[in-house]
């Protein structure tokens, strides 16, 4: 698409933002031609450091760490995934229920959303997550993240919903007789899908970062391999002060480079879906930067734990 | 009697670059004016002309995607001669509120909504003099009173007060220190009739006081009736008209100045109102030839190509149009 | 309504300027009254709302769960040894009884905020029967002095960093800043602590691995000193991701706060740069900003969380760690209606002290 052709060309965020998420899902696909079974242990040699054979090195318990960390992406990402459809499925709804009926409804779920945001979510996952110990799946965990996290989604939705709202071209499709589900999808859902997209990479990185740290904790399924748990893991065989460095590395590597490359990949699109930019794109010349930082300020969930 | 600015073939346009594209908007195209010392010289035109472009141009306050391609701008203020496109930050500071100065359009954001508005006054009063607090709020009443505003705006945030109050808070900060000369731009629009009066009275008063002399820029020929000495008529980025106001409202020679006076509402006169076909072309596509061409009633094949020079067709009236100059030139030859 | 000033004008000719004051003098500032009313009832309310779901949600959740923590305490309690019948049943009431789950719901319920309001917690699990008020009470202190610091610090700093880079959005420190500040800004908190701590306790040992200070506390600058080594790097951990936050917000705002209508007037009449960036643009954008630490205390508080359980820091986190690991529900769950009271008081009290910056809405 000439979107993304420009995006890259223009946008250095987005160019190295979008070279990292590729990798990223390169190494998601390399894991399903793994050599070994995630579960094995001593499958190879054990505590070897970083060599050719073993790009990543291998672990006290035998298990070869790069082929471990595909893996731990896969999951990790498949978790984050299951949260972000989840709340922003929820927080979608909301928004737009709250947006499009209005009134004492909208109040109502309003006064509610406020309530709920100022709640920190950590202590209460970590409050069920202990409860459920030994009986968490990472299905369960990304359906647990999703439910803390549609609060904040939702009051933006419902933002947007309520400017697209009061926009002309939503009075000339009214009065031209559009039934409401037609506006609806055929004439905000556009404006909305680009605003969805930005939004869905925020909440992957809530979603990662709240897998990692509660993995780290020791609380979700340890028996599968997330980066959280290779973390976790790590620790517990005390990689740090038996001079493995690698295998403790390796995961947080990983973690830094997947949740850098999503948030450049966000910058990007949200500089570039600006409208300010977006109606003639305008990138002023000579001595004046158009800055490229997220021009709609998002409030906590970026902070993630 | 001196030319306190005179300005030559300026140009100025708004160069930009589009993720690829490149894009100019030819605001000011052309333009030759001079403004003599102490007169009021209104600027007229509609929204989009380059009115505002031309006001930041002479003021020296354009900034990049503005850039001036060409021509001058000089001020004159009898001891000294300055270049304005080429003055340096210095120059331009010290010139700016003793000399010269600027009253803006929409008065509602121009003032700092968390400063009491005596504490603005003296930010602006203390950046062009060392003044003490207690001094500038002294100044600042009594101009205040000296205007017939008063001094209890001075304790209040900008919200307090209604608009009219504001622009005209906002025309005494702009003058507190009696410049020579003061720019203004819209200074009347969005506020309600009787307020306008306000402030054209205002604004009256304070040239008659020190002599300043006054641009002011506005599309409401009401205003220029009211306060101007002289108008200049802009249209699409160009001097189409020039002359002093009574000829203008009376005696318009360009079609479109023609169109303009006849638009405007007279209280003697219920007939049918007549409004101008078309639209003010946008300035980054201007037609060729003469940019009025398109809705001019007495169009000739000539204006579809060729531009139509400003010439002096009369003493102290200026127009850029085929027409007058072929009929001046019959004239001429008669 | 004050007239005397309006007299004297009278006085001095000129009608026009009693017409006027008249009408701007509609009030000289807002009635306390009113500002009760409008802005601090509708945010106490909001607050015992939230309080009131909090609480609710935080009493739902044991009881939702598959698993009986009785059945479990029992159960561990059994494993190593046996009981006859009626001891386990005593035992079995009395587990009732600790975690509340005696009677139906609604009588749980009740008893629930009939506990939490006089504070008590119930007695921690694993260290009975020491309350757990006592043992979140050793820890409070540890956390808000951390979390407050940090907070403080990390959002003067943020905002002046952003404002400056905003307002000089062309200088080669401000796009560098930016840059490295949008790399730092997604790394998860954990993350954060756990490389400040390899590299300067493993790798640079140049700080302790674990602890909150040395000696015998007192108000010696020997144990002050202490805090300050032990706290400096759980700090610059928070402090770190905080400001990367802080600093790109402050700069967006300032960015756009840079075109409006009054910094460009401003700008136009050569007002000096330093007093237009602080006393102009910073004092606006500051404003939404401090209603955005309110809404950011949370997320900062569970980084405070995570970065304690990293350097083994004596706060909260570090309780909540131990009490996870020792299943120690009764603390989980008062550290959890700690944080929700906490944070949503912290929260209140910043809104609440927003019309000291904003006089919009101090003044109508």
């Amino acid at each position: 698409m000439d979107a993304i052709r420009d995006l890259f060309r223009f946008s250095p965020s987005f160019r190295y933002g979008a070279i990292i998420v590729t990798l990223v899902f390169a190494l998601v696909i390399i894991s399903f031609f793994s050599p070994y079974e995630p579960d094995d242990r001593r499958a190879v040699a054990r505590n070897e450091p970083p060599s050719l054979q073993f790009i990543l090195g291998t672990t006290s318990q035998g298990q070869d760490v790069f082929w471990m960390l595909t893996f731990a992406l896969r999951n990790t990402l498949l978790v984050a995934g299951l949260a972000v459809l989840i709340g922003r499925g929820v927080g979608v709804l909301l928004g737009m229920v709250s947006g499009y009926i209005g009134g004492t409804v909208d109040r109502l779920l309003s006064s509610l959303v406020d309530s709920v945001i100022v709640i920190p979510r950590l202590p209460l996952l970590i409050l069920i997550a202990s409860i459920m110990r030994g009986q968490m799946s990472i299905l369960t965990l990304g359906l647990l993240i999703g439910l803390l996290d549609w609060a904040i989604p939702s009051k933006r939705y419902r933002s947007q919903v309520l400017s697209l709202r009061e926009r002309e071209f939503t009075y000339t499709s009214v009065f031209s007789g559009m039934s409401v589900f037609k506006i609806v999808t055929q004439a905000h859902l556009p404006f909305l899908i680009p605003f969805l997209l930005a939004d869905i990479v925020s909440g992957f990185l809530f979603a990662i970062g709240l897998e990692v740290t509660l993995s780290i904790l020791g609380l979700s399924d340890l028996d599968t391999q997330t980066i959280g748990t290779q973390i976790y893991w790590g620790n517990y065989y005390q990689a740090l002060l038996t001079n493995r460095v690698w295998v403790l590395a390796a995961p947080i590597g990983i973690s830094i480079l997947v949740v850098t490359g999503f948030y450049l990949t966000s910058v990007g699109l949200s500089s570039y879906l600006d409208p300010r930019t977006r109606l003639g794109r305008l990138e002023v010349k000579s001595k004046v930067n158009v800055p490229e930082t997220e021009p709609e300020v998002t409030t906590t969930d970026g902070v993630t734990p | 009697m001196t030319n306190i600015i005179d300005a030559v073939n300026l140009k100025a346009h708004y160069v930009s670059s589009a993720y690829g594209v490149e894009r100019t908007v030819k605001a000011v195209d052309n333009i030759s004016i001079q403004v003599k010392t102490g007169e009021i010289y209104g600027i007229a035109g509609e929204s989009g002309c380059g009115k505002s472009t031309l006001l930041k141009v002479l003021l020296g306050a354009h900034r990049p995607p503005l850039t001036v391609v060409d021509g001058s701008v000089k001020y004159n203020f009898g001891e000294r001669e300055l270049d304005v496109l080429s003055m340096d930050e210095r120059t331009r500071r010290a010139i700016r509120w003793k000399d010269v100065s600027y009253i803006p359009q929409g008065s509602m954001h121009v003032l700092n909504p968390v400063r009491r508005i005596r504490n603005s006054f003296h930010d602006f009063i203390s950046a062009h003099q060392s003044i003490t607090q207690r001094d500038s709020f002294d100044l600042a009443r009594r101009y205040l009173s000296e205007l017939g505003l008063p001094e209890t705006v001075l304790a209040s945030y900008p919200h307090q007060l209604s608009g009219g109050m504001r622009q005209r808070v906002t025309i005494a900060l702009a003058t507190i220190l009696w410049p020579k000369l003061i720019f203004a731009d819209e200074p009347t629009t969005a506020l309600d009739v009787v307020v306008q009066r306000g402030v054209i009275q205002l604004l009256k008063e304070i040239q008659q006081k020190k002599g300043s002399t006054m641009v002011v820029i506005t599309h409401d020929m009401g205003v220029h009736a009211n306060l101007a000495n002289r108008i200049a008529v802009l249209y699409a980025g160009k001097l189409v008209e020039e002359a002093d106001t009574h000829t203008i409202l009376k005696n318009p020679s360009h079609p479109y100045t023609q169109y303009l006076i006849k638009s405007l509402p007279r209280l003697d006169y219920r007939g049918e109102r007549v409004s101008i076909p078309g639209r003010p072309p946008a300035l980054d596509n201007v037609p060729t030839g003469c940019p009025f061409h398109p809705r001019c009633p007495f169009v000739m094949e000539k204006c579809k190509t060729v531009e139509p020079p400003v010439i002096t067709f009369r003493p102290g009236h200026r127009v850029a149009c085929h027409l007058v100059a072929s009929e001046v030139s019959h004239v001429a030859a008669v | 309504m004050k007239l005397t000033r309006a007299e004297q004008l009278t006085h001095t000719g000129a009608n026009l300027q009693v017409r006027f004051s008249r009408v701007i003098l509609s009030s000289e500032g807002y009635s306390t009254v009113t500002l009760f009313k409008e802005f601090v009832l509708p945010r106490l309310v909001q607050w015992v709302v939230v309080i009131v779901i909090g609480v609710t949600i935080t009493f739902m959740i044991p009881r939702l769960s598959p698993v009986n923590p009785v059945d479990q305490a029992l159960g561990r309690m059994t494993t190593f040894q046996t009981m006859n019948p009626e001891a386990t049943q005593a035992l079995r009431e009395t587990f009732l009884d600790l975690y509340g789950l005696e009677g139906n719901i609604f009588d749980q319920y009740l008893n629930f905020w009939r506990r939490l309001l006089v504070g008590d917690l119930g007695p921690s699990f694993t260290s009975f029967p020491t309350p757990v008020m006592q043992i979140i009470g050793n820890s409070v202190g540890w956390t808000i002095g951390l979390l407050g610091i940090s907070t403080f610090v990390s959002w003067l700093l943020g905002l002046i960093l952003g404002s400056l880079a905003g307002y000089f959005s062309n200088h080669w420190w401000s796009q560098l800043l930016e840059k490295i500040l949008i790399t730092v800004y997604p790394i998860p908190y954990y993350i954060l602590a756990f490389v400040l701590l390899m590299i300067f306790t493993y790798y640079l040992p140049l700080f302790p691995l674990v602890g909150g200070a040395r000696g015998t506390p007192g108000f010696t600058w020997e144990y002050i000193g202490s805090i300050l080594y032990f706290g400096f790097l759980p700090a610059l951990s928070l402090i770190i991701g905080a400001v990367a936050f802080r600093f790109i917000m402050s700069k967006a705002l300032t960015t756009s706060e840079k075109s409006s209508d009054y910094v460009q007037y401003a700008e136009l009449a050569a007002l000096p740069k330093r007093k237009i960036l602080f006393s102009y643009v910073t004092r606006n954008t500051m404003l939404p900003q401090v209603t955005d630490l309110a809404l950011s205390l949370g997320a900062l508080f569970e980084g405070a969380l995570i970065t304690e359980v990293v350097f083994g820091y004596p706060g909260l986190g570090y309780t909540l760690f131990n009490a996870v690991n020792s299943a120690d529900y009764n603390v989980i769950m008062g550290i959890t209606l700690l944080s929700i009271v906490g944070i949503a008081t912290a929260s209140l009290l910043v809104d609440l002290s927003y019309p000291l910056f904003d006089p919009r809405v101090r003044y109508r």
